[in-house]
């Protein structure tokens, strides 16, 4: 059974619905639905990096706290605040995803996740380590909240609707670069790297660049984290944080973008819903990711119906097939 | 090549070409010429060598000895990586299906228009009329080279729903998208029936007529005598063997190589 | 001290190149990284405590403890052998034909699974392993070599020769090459190819939980852990000697093993594994194909 429901109108039903959201909904599920968003943009990073690219990168968490850390460590020693911050955690983190990504795609592709998995816990123990620059495990805190002309982000709402932006940018970001002539090489390299480089595609390269744009985005996610928590530590950083960003990859369909969303949703929600179970949690994770691929490698939306979804291709086959 | 055909340019030299895996010698010092506009067949039984020649033209993996000169620009394709190939002008397809599965028939094709456009990052997340432009000529160009193979109708299926026979035709198209000087075909009818065989040898004049170079490995006699300007037989590693079609079939080392591997005898008009 | 260092990193080598011998060996035949590898040693260990405090403290056996060893060590082979065919079956069979990317997913899933199985069962605190090697020591040229580490070393060895001899010797051996080379012909010349892989599983899974057993009596603990780093030292090892290579496994298994005692003696014994994990980012950066080279063919 293929579920196709996110049509054009859907989305706009979709997006009506969260800009009105906070406004009937008790405070608990606002932060709830913030959660959720700052989990959709970790994943979808995750999801460009193996649905588009191919590359089974277990380390995307550390990424996560780069960007988070650019943040807290420019407000530790300069009082930069958020928004002159946010752009930094991005072009850092995406460095960091370039200077990984070099040695990474040396390696024999089987080898990627382990490679990066180590990368990971190396990026970890560095934040742990470099007490200097980051106050190792003790973490750093007291980010002030975002400021624009002298207007603070304090209320939970006000976070929701700053991640709800960037949410709407992530997937309008991520759906343009599916149904481009990037999206189609990376695409052609996820399915068959030979093919694709006979056909004169770039492989390292375009790997490489969608290993740095997915860090930028998780680095992106991070900073805005930073900010709503006023606190971060390496300990939400780590090996478990990747493996659940990437179940939720898996749980959507490896490139299927409304699928990440909602298996970021899922993964986020249900074990807060039953937290008594909380010690259950990782092993469901694992569990669900065997199952997942037995029965459902196409992710829990079924397998993305294709229409050609491009704006000029769109209109001249509509052309051709009227007599 | 009668008296009266013009002479034909050359457009690929091979060298001396020798390729060794450790201790097996997949190539030992094999020379040839293709030249522009010709139709080159490539026989020999099996593990002779002639997917290893292609994978060394292509870029998989490097010759472990000689050279392959593109002539017009003095290049040796040896050693370069098969992206850097495939912008030289030289185009492949493989022994097994490669069709990217989770793309329909029109978008594989249109992966292989990656080449020659040019829209990046900036192009993607802003969609310019300058992209768009580009995305309409990679739409138009792609169902003209379906309609080219006879796949247009299927332009909106998923390519691993296409029956096999389709998928390695699509797999010419995709590579055909590229834009080639020079098409290297590996055992297109492979797992075909006569019918769908006779189609793909149409097809293969036709990408002929374009002025598209052919240089193919075939198994069927029938299609390789029926379509090659000349024909040039493997046997272990070496060239054994090299002319017409009329010529190679009477040629009595090309019948031992072949008589000496018994499920190939029968193969031969 | 240099020696001594020496001593102990090859000792620490036997039991990785064990382990890096099942990988190599899974990997040749299946093209998968088999992650729960670590976890079926683990298990090993944590059978291999049962048991032995089992044993033990009921003062079975009359308290021989070779006779403890033994029955230890053959339940924890059993165990392990079992979890480790298990797994093939259940999480990596079905999948065999889909694409890589599935199977790694499946991979990864198992190992986070046994993990956590085990941490809810059986709680996340180390037990004690009951020391069930001979006591005393030899003295050469100013180190110390101890009658466990020399148990070790003659167990692996032992384990290493008769599988090395079961692979030229046997006919099942043979066949089990074959396979591993290539799965087509081997499944064209009539064999069953998914038997000679749960095969594949039996022995390597079994070997894990002998080291499993080794490493557990000797260091004297183990915990849900140890499984994670040892697979991924076992990995490390499997790369550098060359994957697909028998040999280059256990050669890679003993330098990682020494790399680990010189590297936690001299530099720093906290940062150690990170550091032994750079190394194998060095080794895939720089030399690819391990040191002896790599043994699976990839036909295009």
């Amino acid at each position: 059974m293929d579920l196709q429901i996110f049509s054009k109108k859907s989305w706009l039903l979709l997006f009506l619905c969260a800009l009105v959201f906070p406004v009937f909904a008790p405070e608990y599920y606002v932060e709830l639905a913030f959660n959720v968003g700052i989990y959709i943009i970790l994943a979808q990073s995750l999801n460009l990096i193996i649905g588009f690219a191919g590359l089974l990168n277990l380390g995307q968490a550390a990424f996560f706290g780069v960007g988070a850390y650019t943040y807290g460590v420019l407000w530790k020693f300069f009082q930069i605040p958020f928004f002159v911050a946010f752009p930094f955690s991005i072009i850092f983190a995406a460095l960091t995803g370039l200077l990984l990504g070099l040695p990474v795609l040396r390696v024999r592709h089987d080898y990627i996740a382990i490679v990066t998995l180590g990368f990971g816990e190396i990026i970890k123990l560095i934040l742990n380590n470099w007490t200097d620059l980051t106050d190792g495990p003790n973490g750093i805190y007291g980010m002030a909240p975002p400021q624009i002309f002298g207007w603070a982000i304090r209320s939970r709402v006000e976070y929701y609707y700053l991640v709800l932006v960037l949410v709407c940018l992530v997937v309008f970001f991520m759906y343009r670069l599916g149904s481009s002539r990037l999206g189609r090489a990376w695409i052609a390299i996820r399915e068959d790297e030979i093919s694709a480089s006979s056909l004169g595609i770039k492989t390292n390269r375009l790997k490489l660049l969608a290993f740095t744009l997915g860090a930028g985005l998780a680095g992106m996610a991070g900073c805005v984290l930073a900010a709503k928590h006023r606190f971060i530590s390496p300990a939400g950083f780590g090996f478990y944080e990747s493996i659940i960003l990437l179940c939720m990859v898996t749980i959507g369909g490896i490139g299927n973008i409304p699928g990440v969303m909602l298996g970021a949703a899922i993964l986020y929600v249900v074990p807060e819903i039953l937290r008594e179970f909380s010690d259950f949690r990782m092993i469901t994770v694992g569990l669900a990711m065997i199952a997942l691929m037995l029965f459902r490698p196409e992710g829990i939306l079924g397998k993305e119906k294709r229409k050609t979804i491009w704006i000029q291709a769109g209109r001249i086959l509509k052309d051709r097939s009227a007599p | 090549m009668t008296f009266f055909e013009p002479r034909r340019r050359r457009y690929l030299i091979g060298k001396k070409i020798s390729k060794v895996f450790g201790g097996v010698r997949a190539l030992q010092e094999v020379s040839l010429e293709i030249l522009r506009g010709e139709i080159l067949g490539l026989i020999g039984p099996n593990g002779a060598g002639k997917t290893t020649l292609f994978n060394c033209m292509t870029g998989i993996y490097p010759p472990s000895a000689g050279q392959i000169l593109l002539e017009d620009r003095q290049l040796d394709l040896g050693g370069l990586k098969p992206a850097e190939v495939a912008r030289l002008g030289v185009a492949r397809t493989f022994q097994n299906s490669r069709v990217f599965s989770g793309m329909t028939t029109l978008e594989n094709v249109m992966a292989g228009c990656h080449l020659w456009t040019r829209a990046g990052l900036g192009g993607a997340v802003f969609a310019g009329r300058g992209t768009r432009k580009e995305e309409a000529e990679i739409v138009d160009y792609s169902l003209e080279l379906l309609g080219f193979l006879d796949l247009a109708p299927l332009a909106n299926t998923l390519a691993s729903s296409l029956p096999y026979g389709l998928q390695r035709r699509l797999e010419i198209a995709r590579a055909m998208a590229t834009r080639p000087q020079l098409l290297l075909l590996d055992e297109p009818t492979c797992g075909m029936n006569p019918h769908e065989s006779r189609e793909v040898m149409d097809a293969i004049r036709k990408i002929r007529d374009r002025g598209i170079t052919i240089f193919i490995i075939e198994h069927d006699m029938k299609v390789i005598m029926g379509i090659s300007d000349r024909v040039i037989c493997l046997d272990h590693g070496e060239k054994i063997a090299e002319g017409t079609p009329e010529m190679i079939q009477k040629d009595p080392k090309v019948l031992d190589a072949y008589l000496g591997r018994e499920e190939d005898a029968a193969a031969i008009g | 001290m240099f020696l001594q260092q020496i001593i102990n990193g090859v000792i620490l080598g036997f039991i990785y190149s064990t382990l890096a011998i099942g990988m190599t060996m899974v990997f040749g035949i299946t093209q998968v990284i088999h992650f729960s590898h670590g976890e079926v040693f683990m298990i090993g260990s944590f059978i291999g405590v049962g048991v032995a405090v089992l044993l033990t403290e009921g003062g079975f056996f009359g308290g021989s403890i070779l006779l403890t060893l033994v029955i230890t060590l053959i339940l924890a082979m059993t165990g392990a052998a079992l979890l480790g065919m298990l797994v093939d079956r259940t999480c990596y069979r079905p999948i065999r034909q889909k694409p890589r990317i599935n199977s790694f997913v499946s991979a990864i899933g198992s190992s986070i699974f046994i993990q956590q199985a085990v941490i809810l069962t059986l709680g996340s605190k180390f037990r004690i392993f009951p020391f069930l090697f001979p006591k005393g020591d030899i003295h050469i040229l100013g180190s110390v070599i101890t009658y466990a580490q020399i148990a070790i070393v003659v167990v692996s060895l032992g384990l290493m020769i008769l599988f090395s001899f079961f692979l030229k010797y046997t006919r099942m051996g043979k066949a089990l090459q074959t396979v591993a080379e290539n799965q087509k012909i081997a499944g064209l010349l009539g064999i069953n190819v998914n038997r000679f892989i749960s095969l594949t599983f039996l022995i390597v899974s079994a070997m894990a939980g002998v080291a499993g057993v080794l490493t557990g009596s000797y260091y004297g603990s183990v915990d849900f852990f140890v499984g994670f780093m040892a697979g991924l030292k076992a990995f490390t090892s499997m790369v550098l000697g060359g994957v697909g290579n028998v040999t280059g496994a256990v050669l890679g298994g003993l330098v990682i093993g020494v790399a680990e005692a010189l590297i936690g003696g001299y530099i720093s014994n906290d940062n150690k594994d990170i550091l032994v994990f750079l190394m194998l980012i060095l080794i895939l950066v720089f030399r690819p194909t391990g040191l002896l080279g790599e043994r699976i063919a990839e036909k295009i």
